[in-house]
C-alpha cells in the first residue's frame, strides 16, 4: 500500500491570475503621473493649461464645459503622484475591508493547511513558509496568512478610524473653542493640549489598556488610542481659526451683520476643511501605527485566553493584524514570515494614509504647498 | 537611556549632514533621493525596521564579521558595541529622517535670503558664508527639531528595547505594567519625565544663548 500525502487544495485568487496586469496598471499610473507633473510644472505648457492644471483660479469663466472640467480635473489629480498612489492603496484597503471574500483565497479561519502536504515536491507540516498555494505562508493552526490579513483589514482599520474620529472630535472641538473665543478658556485649553502633547501616545495606550484589561473589548482600545494625540489637531485648528478670523472677508461679513452661526458655517468651516482633511489622514496613520506597536507588544483586541499562557499559544478570536503580530517575536528567526507579513500590511496601510494626506494637501491647497 | 542618547546623537548628526548636503544643492539627484528616503524613514514603523535589522544582523552581518551571537544576550555589558549597534541604528532612523527634512526646509529658506547674497557679493568664500551666515541661522529650527527627535525616539524606545531584549527603562516599564507593579512603574515614569524635562531645559537654554532676542522660549519649543 502506498501512502499519498494530500496535495494542497486549489485556490481561487482571481486577482493573482491578473497580478501582472494589475501591477502594470499601477506602474503605468505612477509613471504617467510623474510625467504629467514634470510636464505641468516645468515645460512650457500653454499658460491657460498650466493655470488650470495647477488650480490657480485667476479668471472666473462661467459655464465651463464638462469635458474641459473633467480634463483639467483629471490632469490635476493624475499629476499628484502621492495622491494617486495613496488613493490606490486606500481603495485596495477599502475593498479588503468591505468585501474580503472577493479577495481572500480561502475562507476565514479555515485551517486548510492543517495536514501534511506535498508542496513543490516536499512534504510539509503546518507552519508552511510562503509557497504558491499559500502566498504568505500559514500559521501554526494551518490558516493561510494572506486570508487572515485580508479578513483582518476591517477590524484593524475600523478601530483606527474610530479612534481617529474621536481624536478629531476632541481636537476640533477644543481647538475651535480656543480659537473662536480668545479668552482665559483658550489659554487653559492650549495648556491642556500642551500637556497632552507631551505624553507619548503608545505609552499612554499601553498603560490604559493593560490597567483596565484588553479583554474588556472595543471601548478600552478606543479610549486608549483616542485620549492622547489630539493635541496637534487642537493646535492646528486654533491657529487656523485665528488666521481666518483676521481675514478681511470675516470683517466684511461681520459688518454686514452675520450671526456667529452663519460666520462659522459660511466662512470658517469652508476655509478650515482643506487643512483638516490632510491632518485627518495623517492622524489616521498615527493611530494605525500605535495599533501596530500595541499588537507587537502583545496587547491585542479580542483576546479571550488569560495572559498566563505563552503568547505564541494564545488563541486570538478576532482576525486582526495586531493579533497576528502578537507573540511572533520569538518566532522571528525560525518563522520570519509570521511577523513580517502583518507588519508589511501595517506598513502599506500607514504609507497609503500618509501619501494620501500629503497628496490631498497639495490637491486642496496648491498655493501653500508650492 | 544610553540607547536613547546614542541613537539621537547618531541620528541628528547624520541627519544634519544629509540635510546639509542635499539642502545646499537643491535639485540635484542626491537631494531628491534624500527627500524620498527621509519621507520613508519618518513613517516606517520602528518595529518593522527593528525586525528587518534584527534578522539582517543575526543572519548575515554578524556571521560575516565573525561576531558571536550576543545581540540578544542580556549578560553582555551594555556598552558593548556588538549589542549597542543594532538597536541604536533602528532608533536613530526616525530622528535622522526628521532632522534631514527640517534641515532641508530651513536651508531652503535661508540660502535665498538677502544677507547670504550680500555675503557672496562681498567676495567671501563659500566656507566662510556657510559657517558665518548660513549655519547660525538654521540653528534655531534644528534645535527645535532636536527636541522633537528626542520625543520621537522616546515613543518608539519601548518597542525597540522589548524587541532587542535590552534591559532599559522602557523594557522594565512594560514589564512592571504587566506585573501590576505600580510603584516601579511610577518611578520609571517619573525618571523618564525628568530626563525629558532636563533635555528640554538644556535645549531651551541653548536656544536662548543662540538668539538673545527670544524671551518666550515656550512659544518656540512646543
Amino acid at each position: 500500500m502506498q501512502l499519498r500525502a494530500p496535495t494542497p487544495p486549489p485556490i481561487n485568487i482571481w486577482w493573482m491570475r491578473y497580478s501582472s496586469v494589475l501591477i502594470g496598471v499601477v506602474v503605468a499610473l505612477v509613471v504617467l503621473s510623474m510625467i504629467l507633473r514634470r510636464w505641468v510644472s516645468h515645460i512650457k505648457v500653454s499658460a491657460w493649461m498650466r493655470r488650470r492644471a495647477l488650480g490657480k483660479r485667476t479668471e472666473v469663466k462661467l459655464g465651463r464645459g464638462l469635458l474641459e472640467r473633467s480634463v483639467t480635473g483629471g490632469v490635476r489629480f493624475l499629476s499628484n503622484t502621492s495622491l494617486v498612489l495613496g488613493s490606490l492603496i486606500i481603495l485596495t484597503l477599502l475593498v479588503a475591508a468591505f468585501t474580503p471574500q472577493a479577495l481572500a483565497p480561502y475562507e476565514k479561519d479555515l485551517d486548510i493547511g492543517r495536514f501534511l502536504q506535498m508542496i513543490e515536491g516536499t512534504l510539509m507540516a503546518p507552519p508552511i513558509p510562503p509557497s504558491p498555494p499559500y502566498p504568505m505562508g500559514t500559521d501554526h493552526q494551518g490558516r493561510d496568512v494572506l486570508t487572515q490579513v485580508i479578513y483582518g483589514t476591517r477590524l484593524t482599520l475600523g478601530l483606527a478610524l474610530a479612534a481617529t474620529l474621536i481624536r478629531l472630535t476632541i481636537g476640533v472641538g477644543l481647538g475651535g473653542v480656543a480659537g473662536w473665543r480668545q479668552s482665559g478658556v483658550s489659554q487653559q485649553i492650549l495648556s491642556l493640549s500642551a500637556v497632552s502633547a507631551s505624553i507619548p501616545s503608545l505609552l499612554f495606550a499601553y498603560l490604559f489598556i493593560v490597567s483596565i484589561g484588553p479583554q474588556q473589548g472595543f471601548g478600552v482600545f478606543l479610549l486608549g488610542l483616542a485620549l492622547t494625540g489630539w493635541a496637534e489637531l487642537t493646535n492646528l485648528v486654533n491657529a487656523a481659526i485665528g488666521w481666518i478670523k483676521a481675514q478681511p472677508y470675516m470683517e466684511g461679513a461681520r459688518t454686514l451683520g452675520s450671526t456667529p452661526g452663519h460666520l462659522i458655517r459660511r466662512h470658517v468651516f469652508p476655509n478650515l476643511a482643506p487643512q483638516l482633511l490632510p491632518a485627518f489622514a495623517l492622524e489616521l496613520s498615527a493611530a494605525t501605527l500605535i495599533l501596530a506597536e500595541l499588537g507587537f507588544l502583545g496587547i491585542v483586541f479580542g483576546e479571550q485566553a488569560p495572559s498566563s499562557i505563552p503568547q505564541s499559544l494564545r488563541v486570538v478570536q478576532a482576525a486582526e493584524w495586531g493579533g497576528m503580530l502578537s507573540g511572533s517575536r520569538i518566532l522571528l528567526f525560525s518563522k520570519p514570515w509570521l511577523p513580517l507579513m502583518p507588519a508589511m500590511a501595517f506598513m502599506v496601510a500607514i504609507l497609503g494614509f500618509n501619501l494620501f494626506g500629503i497628496g490631498l494637501r497639495g490637491w486642496l491647497d496648491p498655493y501653500r504647498s508650492s | 537611556m544610553l540607547l536613547l542618547l546614542t541613537s539621537v546623537a547618531v541620528g541628528s548628526l547624520v541627519g544634519v549632514g544629509l540635510g546639509l548636503i542635499s539642502g545646499l544643492r537643491p535639485g540635484s539627484k542626491l537631494a531628491g533621493a534624500a527627500s524620498y528616503v527621509s519621507f520613508l524613514g519618518v513613517l516606517t514603523p520602528s518595529f518593522l525596521l527593528g525586525i528587518i535589522v534584527l534578522l539582517a544582523f543575526v543572519r548575515y552581518i554578524s556571521p560575516a564579521f565573525g561576531v558571536r551571537f550576543v545581540l540578544l544576550d542580556p549578560t553582555v555589558g551594555i556598552i558593548d558595541p556588538r549589542r549597542l549597534l543594532a538597536p541604536a541604528l533602528v532608533l536613530s532612523v526616525r530622528p535622522m529622517a526628521f532632522m534631514t527634512q527640517v534641515t532641508i526646509g530651513a536651508l531652503q529658506e535661508v540660502i535665498h535670503r538677502d544677507y547670504v547674497r550680500t555675503a557672496y557679493a562681498k567676495g567671501l568664500r563659500y566656507p566662510t558664508v556657510l559657517w558665518r551666515h548660513i549655519l547660525p541661522n538654521i540653528a534655531l529650527p534644528m534645535l527645535t527639531a532636536l527636541n522633537s527627535s528626542f520625543f520621537f525616539a522616546l515613543s518608539s524606545i519601548f518597542v525597540i528595547e522589548w524587541l532587542f531584549n535590552w534591559s532599559g527603562v522602557g523594557f522594565y516599564l512594560l514589564e512592571s505594567v504587566l506585573a501590576r507593579d505600580s510603584l516601579l512603574a511610577s518611578y520609571l515614569l517619573v525618571s523618564i519625565a525628568v530626563t525629558l524635562l532636563l533635555i528640554n531645559t538644556l535645549i531651551k537654554l541653548a536656544i536662548r544663548q543662540i538668539d538673545k532676542r527670544i524671551t518666550e522660549v515656550d512659544a518656540v519649543v512646543s
